[in-house]
Order: C-alpha cells, then structure tokens, then sequence
C-alpha cells in the first residue's frame, strides 16, 4: 500500500514475485539455522512487546524446557554473520518486509500466531475464509472481505462443494436439503462438524463454514416451531440456490466487503479475483486495489510464516543445545564411570599382590601347598596410592576383601610359626618368620578365628602386607598413609601396654586404652599394619606367641613408621537398630563364640545398631580366643578418624542372622522410599535395610518432591496412588530439576496403559506390588549397579576365572590408567590402547588365561602406589629405562598369554617381561624370590573360585 | 448386612492369609522376638481400621473415588501382609469406585457401584476382623503380648 506503484500491475506477475522473495527468505533461514536476515533484536523485541506471538525466546522454555538450562543459543552466543545488517543487501525489498513486519507484529492481538498454521491450511481451499482469520479485527471488521481471490472459477469451489455435498446420498442423514429444495438442513451440527466438514472442507470449525455461508450471502434461516429437524438443526438459504437449478449456482458469489477501501468496487475485486474465467468489468483502479490487498495479505502470510520458521528455528536451537547439555553430562557421568573403574582396578590390584603375597607365605609357612583361600587382596594399596581420599569408601570397600581373607586363612588351617625376628625382606625367605612376627602385632586380633591358627595365617596376611609395601616406602606418602601413621601414633598413645612390646601381655577387655587397641584388631581383623615389621623383633622374639597371639602388641619402633592401614571388613553390613550407638563394645567373655562381625559403621551410615555378638550363634566362624575385645570409641576407632569427616563410627559388629544379606555396596545407597501406606513402607524399609541401603522416607508425592530437592539419592521408591500428590506427578515434577536418579515406581496398578504412564512421566520401572525381598533386591541391583561394582570385580574372576577385564569399560579404564602410568613414570613408552584392550579381552576369553589379569591389574597399581614417581623395580637393579620397557611390554598382550598359561614354569629368568614387571614389583617389595612368587601367585589365581563359596555358606545358615 | 457376611466369613480362614508372604515377613524378625512383624501388624490394625471409618464416610458421602483410593490403599496393605481376603475385597472395591465391574468386565453405574459397594464394605470388614483375630491369635500362641 506504501508503495503502490512499485509493482507491475498484473497480479500473475505480483504474486510471482512475491512467491519468489518468500522462498528466498525462506530457504536463506533454512540454510542458516540462524536468525533471520533482519535485525533479529528488534524483531523479537517488537514481538514481546506488542505480546502478538510468545516471544521467541519464552516460547520454547514455557512448553518445553526446563527454565533452569535454557538459553537462547541463537541470541547469546551465535547470532553471527549471516545476519545481513542492511536492507540494502536483502535480495529482496526489505523495507517492506520490515514495515509489514512491524504493522503485524504491532496490529495483530495476541494468539495469533496458533492460528497460522490452521490457516495456512485452510488457505487451500478458501483462501479467503484464512486469510480472514488472518487478519487481526482491528485492521478489518469480520465482515469485511478482502476482495482478493485468484483461482475463482465461475461457481465458486465453494458453492460447488456445497451442492455437491447436498447431492451426496451418504450425507443425507446430517445435511440435506430442505423440503422445498430451495434451502438446506444441517441436521446434526455436531456430526456435520465431526464428520462432513473434514472430508468436504478439509476443517472442522462449523462456525467458519457458517462464516463463509454467510459471504456467499447464504442466510440462516430461522428455526420455526415445526421445524421438522429438530431445534438444533441449522437452516440455509440463499436465492440461487436450489436443488433442481444447478445453473444458477453461478450466480452466487463472494459477498463484496463493504468497501474497505474507499474506492474498490465490488464487482471489480471480485473480477480481479477471478482472473480470467470471469469477465473482468472492472477499472484498473480496482484491480490495483486488489492487488495491493493480495500483496498485503502476502506478506503477512509471509512473516507469518518467517515467524514460525524463526520459532522452529530457535525450537531446534534449544534441542540442539539440550544435546550438548546431555552430552556435557554424558561425558561427566562416562568420566565418574572410569574414575570409577580405575578405582576398582587399583583396588584389584591391591588385591592381587596382597594375595600373592599372603599365599607365598602361607605356603611356606604351612607347607600346605592346597588351595590357596586367599583371593582378594586388601585395598590398602589403594590406600597407600592415595587415589582415593575418601578412607572410608576404602575401609567400606576393603572390609569384605579382607575379611575374606581372614576366613580364608582359617579355613586353610595354616598354622601359625611362632618363631620371631626375621626383618619383613627376610621373611619370605625365612618362611613364615615374618608372618609370625607381624602375626604377633597384628594378626592374632583377627578375632575370626576360633582355633588360632587362622590368625596366624593372617598374621602372614598382614606381613605380607606389609612387606610388600615396604619398598614403597617411599617419602612422598598420599594422605591416607599420613592418616595412617597418625593413627598408628594415636594407637601408641593408648596402649601402653603394648608398648612394651611384649606379647606377652593380653589386654584386658575393660582397659579403655588397650581396648581401643583390642577393638580395632578385632574389628579391623587385620589391623593396622606397620609397615615396617622388623622392628618388632623384640615383641617377636618372645617366643611365646600363643601369647603374643592375643595380646596387642604395638612395637613403638613400629610406629614410628608409616604404616599401612588394613581395614578388615566385615561381610556384613550395619543394621540400625538401637544399641551400641557409640560404636562401643563390651566384652562378654561369654560371647567367645559369637560370631563377630566387623563392620564399618560408614557403611550405611546409620549409627551402628547392634551389639556384637550373639553367643549361640550357630555360625561363628570366629571365635574369640582372647579378651580382646572392647569399647572403642568410634572415633579412636577410625584412627583419628580423619579420613572420614562424615562417617561417626567407623565399625561396628554385627551378628550374621539369616535375614542379614550382603549385598556388598561399596558405599551405601542412599534410597527414597516414598508411600503413604506405613504396612508397605514398613516393610520396605526393613527390606532396603537389609540390603544396606540409607532410606529416607516420604509419605507423600509432596513430601518426595521436597526431599528429592534437598538431597540426592542414588534411587527413589515411588508409590504411586498417594494423597496430596500422586507418584506419577510427583515424578514429573521431580524429572524437572533431576534427570538422573532412578525412580522406580511401586505400584499395583500394572496395566499396560497405567505402565507407559509411569514411564512417561519420568520413571524408570516397575516395581509391581506387592513385591517380595528379592524382587525389591533385584531392582536395586540393576539400578545401582555402579554401586556394586566391587562385588562385581571380584565375583567375575573367582566364578568365572576370568578378569573382570572383558568389558570393554575396564579395558578402556585399564589403558587410561596405564597410559597415565607409564607418563608418570617418565616412561617414553606409548601405550596401544588396542593391545591393551585386545590383552583384556583374550585373557577373559581363554581359561588358559585365567591368571593373566593379575599382572595385568598389578601393574597400574604398582605404579599407583609410587605415585608413579617410583620405579618399583629399582630394588631389583633395573633402570628406569629398563622398567619403561616392562611397561610397554606388559601392556602388549602377548606375555600375558604366556604368563597365564605358564605360571608354574616360570622362572624369575624365564619370565616373560611383563611377568618380569609384575614379579619384579612384587619381589621388590615383598622380597620374595622369583620362583616363590610365581607359585604364589598361580595359587591365588588358581584357586579363587573355592573358599568362598563354602565361607558364604556360613553366613546363610540359619540360627 | 453386615453382620450377615461377619457371620459367613469365618468358614473360609484358610485362604485369609497367604503364609509365604506372612512368613516372609515373620522371617524379617530378629533375635526371636516379633517385634519387627507385630509392628507391622499392629500398624496395619490401626491403619485398616481408620480406613474402614473413613471408607463409611465415603459411602454416606457417595464419595465413589474415595472409595477407591481407600480401597487401592488398603488393599496396599493388606498385600504387604498377605492378608489375601481382606486384599481381594479392597481391590473390587477399587474397581467398583471407578464405576467398574471386574469380574463382569463391565461399567457400572453410580448407583450399581453404590449397591456393589455397599455389601462389599461388610463383608471386608468381615474379612478384616478374621484376619486380626488370625493374626492376634499367631502372635499370642508365640508369647508376644499385645501392649495395647
């Protein structure tokens, strides 16, 4: 209208143009992904202001996103280059575009835009009836037509629909004509708008087809009385239009509007409308009226369609940087995962070398060459690398490793040598000697054991241990061997007795200071290693070491050094209950028998609950042979408990009763019970407390919510019919902050229908109800699964004999830290992932196999424990350069095969390389002998699968 | 009514409690004391018992989706405890709150479901009184005495 004559007069050759520079602005947005080509800020802007369309960058975050993440990509950070800055660049006038632009977004009242695409639709067919709708009232009244239509043939499609509908038979039960024939009966407005309108006029709004009635100048006829279709039934009229008089459909046009324009005529918009079908009488002033009506409504439709393009745009925008957000996160969640695995593997190394070590020794010093029962390993490796600041995960993580290991021992009734002195390098070579000495120290508190001589053998555990650490004594000690030696200070300070370093004296229970000793042994099983044993040659010596076995004796000199922290762990885990809040016990003599379970009170977090023992506990398979045991404060307990800020108590004993299982989480899960209904979540409760889980509870979908807003949980337990608000949406509401944290349903509405509901609304299963123990078990295991990882690790190798290394994770893991190893080490070598990875996955595929992962875990932990600043086989003369070789080596898989397969043949001079890295790190720190090592190792590999079982055994039987 | 289905019920004990599950939960006792299990009971007692009420108010009320929330809820319950009849009741009054016959497969109207309910509503009650008496007497047989 501006510019009028700026365009050619004929309307083809306008709308042509007009075609063209609405695909040009088109296709420039789709090749852009960007803002369109003009001033995006003012456009949006002009939009929020005038409020016509939600404003571009609201839009999306109201309907979709999640406010919090939200932001407009396109308008913070991209907005770029393709934004053309002037109008003069615009292939197209932009002048216009804008000024129109400006008019819509100015004019047109709110909600428009969710008409658009309707409208666009419905254009096909009357383009008119759209573009009517198009238009905002303030502009044209909704009577005013634009005179505009091309495409009218002489009966208009419209009326021709119209009669042909009438004419249609199928039809006649909801529209038909009326009894004279000169009107027509919509019988059924419902159905006529359900049914006919669709399939005739391709919509379903009965009122714009009365609109359109009305501008073909069709009248509604009013309802009589004795109207014979009922008083719903709408009657329409209009003078040429009859049943029998087909011809004179032509006459029934388009109402003329009244005269929008000051000078349009009727009859000539209508004619230019037409084109040529229909004899155009009309003058040129018309037609330009017509045309400019035409390019109006053109463009609207233009940036009508430029704003839905942008709203796409910015739609697609938002999901693209949602998948980088979920990508961010993916890459956060995949990096945890192998921090994770790297954790384990170092843990398994741990394990491996201790085991080596313990078997080497117990071999020796039994003579009794059967089957090695010490599998795991302690995690004080992992400890002393310091990888893991957190002790308390550690002690949780090494509690069940170590105990086993105890048991273990027992069960392979080595006995225990009771002679003293030899330094820990001499005592691989003096058999047991060390063992004994360390046994004497430490060994003897195992309070597993019911005969003594279990103790013993873990006394030799613990030697080795510590022999086996000592190489690495290395001046640059991780944190936890600070903790370590502090606590070992602490221990000195409250045991004076043991201070004399004689064995000799058995603490009494009662003695609050030798208690604390007493009790740690006891729990920790295994206890405090010092890391120097030789220096307990005095409390050693003492030949008496049935004694020494259940006295605490602490050389001083021994805690002069650092010393590794063995947390024994029971295979059980806390129960709440009541007593024993403090983590304290007290000695019942009478309770030698009970079976005393060590636990780390971290685990569950729950203040320790139970008394230790239960005397006629059938199952025992300790026994207290020594007035041990006592009141430690948790807090003397945990060393100085420095390493766990947030866990009290660091253990505490439990009984084994049939009902306790173990589901061995290296932390915890913390779980969200939420039910109304206080029988289930009783039960529920109970249940999750079997299984170690930390269980907050909510009653309802509100209280759930807040909870979940407040903490973190690794699983949520939602039932679902509940008062104020309803699992179901208590989810959603949930899914809106938290993505993550499984939310399980308990529900005993399991249709099909009411499932997907669940699942749409965010949650993650089905946990039908009422469930049982081990549906309720089944559940937390696949959920929490990167909790259980440890059970894992050491279930794999010991059923199956094969390294956990198979999953391609842990060969990933492996190589990472390997890779990190080997640049540590000053190591020029490079690590091929490839063969690495191909190493974990022959290994676990061939039984022949079945050892090769020892070495093949040792190896990062080796290093770990030198943090990587240490060539672990210096004490074997070899050069850095030479260690580095080893690396490389070791990291091809070829010698793994071999030394899986020929364990026993080896030879500290046959060893293949990688075997020689691993052996030579052990003897380097054990002091063992090549060939010792060697046979020690293939016992603990060989034999992982038997011991167990038979220990698991024990705890299941029922009292 | 009522008194007629309390009279009825009695017969049928045998398949008013499913032991595995009570057993299940009896076997989450410890140290021989059913501490643990009675609890649990006895808060079902007090729970099924409150539910009861407000299920009758829920009737005078013609409340039919209360009374299938309640009868969703206490039917909860009830399985937790394998106490079966009791949980079979609740769960056709579930359905009858929603205007739905199960067994028939069929809609019922507001006043079918009323009529549905209103002998069901005895007869779970009924039912429930069974089972506490089972129940009251299993614990007292094993020595536990009732606090309250």
């Amino acid at each position: 209208m501006d510019h009028p004559n700026r365009y050619p007069s004929s309307s083809q050759q306008q709308q042509h143009q007009q075609q063209q520079q609405q695909q040009q602005q088109q296709r420039l947005f789709q090749s852009q992904q960007l803002p369109p080509p003009h001033q995006l800020p003012s456009y949006a802007a002009s939009f929020s202001r005038s409020n016509v369309l939600p404003p571009i960058s609201q839009l999306p975050q109201n309907t979709r996103y999640p406010p919090p993440s939200y932001s407009h990509p396109s308008l913070s950070n991209t907005a770029p280059a393709p934004v053309l800055p002037g109008s003069s660049q615009l292939p197209f006038p932009t002048h216009r575009t804008s000024n129109s632009r400006d008019e819509h977004s100015q004019i047109s009242p709110p909600l428009r835009h969710s008409d658009s695409r309707s409208s666009f639709r419905d254009r096909v067919e009357s383009p008119r009836d759209a573009h009517h709708r198009q238009q905002p009232p303030q502009q044209e009244s909704p009577m005013m037509k634009q005179e505009v239509d091309d495409n009218m043939p002489a009966t208009s499609d419209f009326v021709k629909k119209l009669y042909k509908m009438l004419e249609d038979k199928t039809f006649a039960h909801v529209v038909c004509w009326g009894p004279q024939g000169d009107n027509f009966v919509v019988k059924d407005m419902n159905e006529f708008t359900k049914t006919i309108l669709p399939r005739m006029f391709k919509h379903s709004n009965f009122a714009s087809f009365v609109r359109q009635l009305n501008k073909y100048d069709f009248h509604k006829v009013k309802n009589t009385d004795d109207n014979q279709y009922g008083e719903h039934s709408w009657t329409f009229k209009h003078p040429d239009f009859h049943a029998d008089r087909r011809d004179a459909l032509e006459n029934i046009k388009r109402k003329v509007p009244a005269a929008r324009k000051s000078t349009g005529g009727p009859s000539a918009a209508a004619a230019a409308a037409r084109g040529a079908n229909s004899p155009s009488p009309s003058a040129s002033n018309a037609n330009v009226e017509a045309i400019q009506a035409q390019m109006d409504r053109m463009q609207r439709t233009q940036d009508e369609m430029a704003v839905h393009i942008r709203n796409l745009e910015s739609n697609y925008q938002n999901v693209l940087s949602e998948m980088v957000n979920f990508q961010r996160n993916m890459a956060q969640q995949d990096g945890l995962m192998q921090n994770l695995i790297q954790y384990f593997l170092q843990l398994e190394n741990g394990r491996t070398k201790v085991e080596q070590l313990s078997s080497q020794a117990a071999q020796q010093a039994a003579l009794a060459s059967d089957p090695n029962p010490f599998l795991p390993a302690t995690e004080a490796q992992r400890i002393m690398g310091g990888a893991y600041p957190d002790a308390d995960d550690l002690a949780r993580a090494s509690l069940a490793q170590m105990n086993e290991i105890s048991r273990r021992a027992a069960v392979a009734g080595m006995t225990f040598s009771t002679e003293p002195q030899a330094p820990p390098q001499q005592q691989q070579q003096n058999g047991m000697n060390g063992a004994s000495n360390s046994g004497n120290v430490n060994g003897q508190r195992v309070s597993v054991n019911g005969d003594g001589q279990p103790s013993s053998s873990m006394g030799r555990i613990i030697e080795a241990a510590a022999g086996l650490l000592q190489p690495e004594d290395a001046p640059v000690r991780p944190m936890s061997r600070q903790d370590a030696l502090a606590r070992i200070e602490e221990l000195t300070r409250n045991r004076p007795a043991s201070a004399q370093g004689l064995s000799t004296v058995p603490v009494p229970a009662p003695d609050i200071g030798p208690s604390n000793t007493a009790y740690e042994n006891e729990t920790f099983g295994h206890i405090l290693n010092p890391i120097e044993p030789p220096p307990q040659a005095p409390g050693s010596a003492d030949p008496d070491s049935d004694l020494a076995r259940y006295g605490v004796q602490m050389n001083p000199t021994t805690l002069t050094h650092e010393g590794l922290q063995v947390f024994t762990v029971g295979h059980l885990m806390p129960k709440s209950s009541i007593e024993d809040a403090n983590g304290n016990w007290s000695f019942d003599p009478n309770s030698l028998n009970a079976m005393v379970m060590p636990t780390p009170q971290g685990m569950g977090g729950d203040p320790p609950q139970e008394d230790e023992r239960q005397s006629q506990h059938p199952l025992s398979i300790a026994e207290l042979t020594s007035p041990t045991p006592t009141p430690g404060p948790a807090s003397s307990r945990n060393g100085a408990g420095s390493n766990a800020p947030g866990r009290p108590g660091s253990a505490q004993m439990l009984r084994v009763r049939r009902s306790t299982y173990v589901p061995g989480w290296a932390v915890p899960p913390r779980v969200l019970l939420v039910d109304d209904d206080v029988v289930s979540r009783k039960l529920s409760s109970k249940f999750l407390q079997i299984f170690g889980c930390t269980i907050d509870v909510a009653v309802d979908g509100v209280a759930a919510v807040e909870r979940m807003n407040l903490e973190r949980y690794d699983l949520v337990l939602m039932d679902i019919v509940m008062p104020k608000l309803d699992g179901v949406s208590a989810t959603s509401l949930i899914r809106r902050f938290d993505h993550m944290t499984p939310i399980i349903s308990m529900t005993s509405n399991s249709r099909p229908a009411e499932i997907l509901k669940y699942y749409s609304s965010g949650m993650n299963d089905i946990l039908p109800k009422p469930f049982t123990k081990d549906g309720l078990f089944d559940m937390l295991e696949k959920h929490l699964m990167h909790l259980k990882v440890i059970q894992t690790m050491t279930k794999v190798p010991r059923s199956v004999g094969v390294p956990p290394l198979s999953d391609a994770s842990f060969d990933q893991a492996l190589v990472m830290q390997a890779s990190t190893m080997a640049s540590n080490a000053a190591s020029s070598s490079t690590l091929d992932s490839n063969t690495s990875t191909a190493q974990g996955s022959t290994s676990s595929s061939t039984p022949a196999t079945l050892s090769a992962p020892s070495p093949n875990f040792s190896f990062p932990l080796a290093l770990g424990d030198d943090d990587g600043k240490i060539n672990p086989l210096a004490g074997m003369g070899l050069t850095d350069e030479q260690y580095s070789m080893i690396l490389q080596n070791l990291v091809s898989g070829e010698n793994f095969m071999g030394i899986g397969s020929s364990l026993d043949a080896m030879s500290m001079g046959a060893m293949g390389v990688g075997m020689g890295m691993m052996g030579g790190m052990t003897m380097a720190m054990s002091g063992m002998p090549g060939m010792q090592y060697g046979d020690g190792m293939k016992r603990g590999l060989d034999d992982p699968s038997d011991g167990r079982d038979g220990k698991r055994g024990r705890f299941e039987v029922i009292e | 009514m009522f008194s007629q289905s309390k009279k009825k019920s009695p017969q049928r004990v045998p398949d008013m409690i499913d032991e595995e599950t009570f057993n299940q939960i009896v076997e989450l006792d410890e140290d021989d004391t059913h501490d643990f299990s009675y609890g649990m009971v006895k808060a079902y007692f007090t729970q099924a018992r409150s539910t009861f009420d407000e299920m009758e108010q829920a009737f005078a009320a013609k409340n039919l989706l209360k009374l299938s929330d309640l009868g969703h809820f206490l039917k909860g319950s009830s399985a937790a405890l394998g106490i079966t009849r009791v949980q079979k009741s609740c769960e056709r009054m579930q359905h009858y709150g929603k205007k739905w016959d199960e067994e028939a497969g069929s809609a019922l109207t507001e006043e079918g479901a009323m009529k549905k309910i209103e002998p069901l509503l005895g007869k779970v009650k009924g039912e429930y009184g069974d089972a506490e008496k089972w129940l009251k007497g299993w614990y007292v047989d094993r020595g536990v005495k009732d606090e309250d």
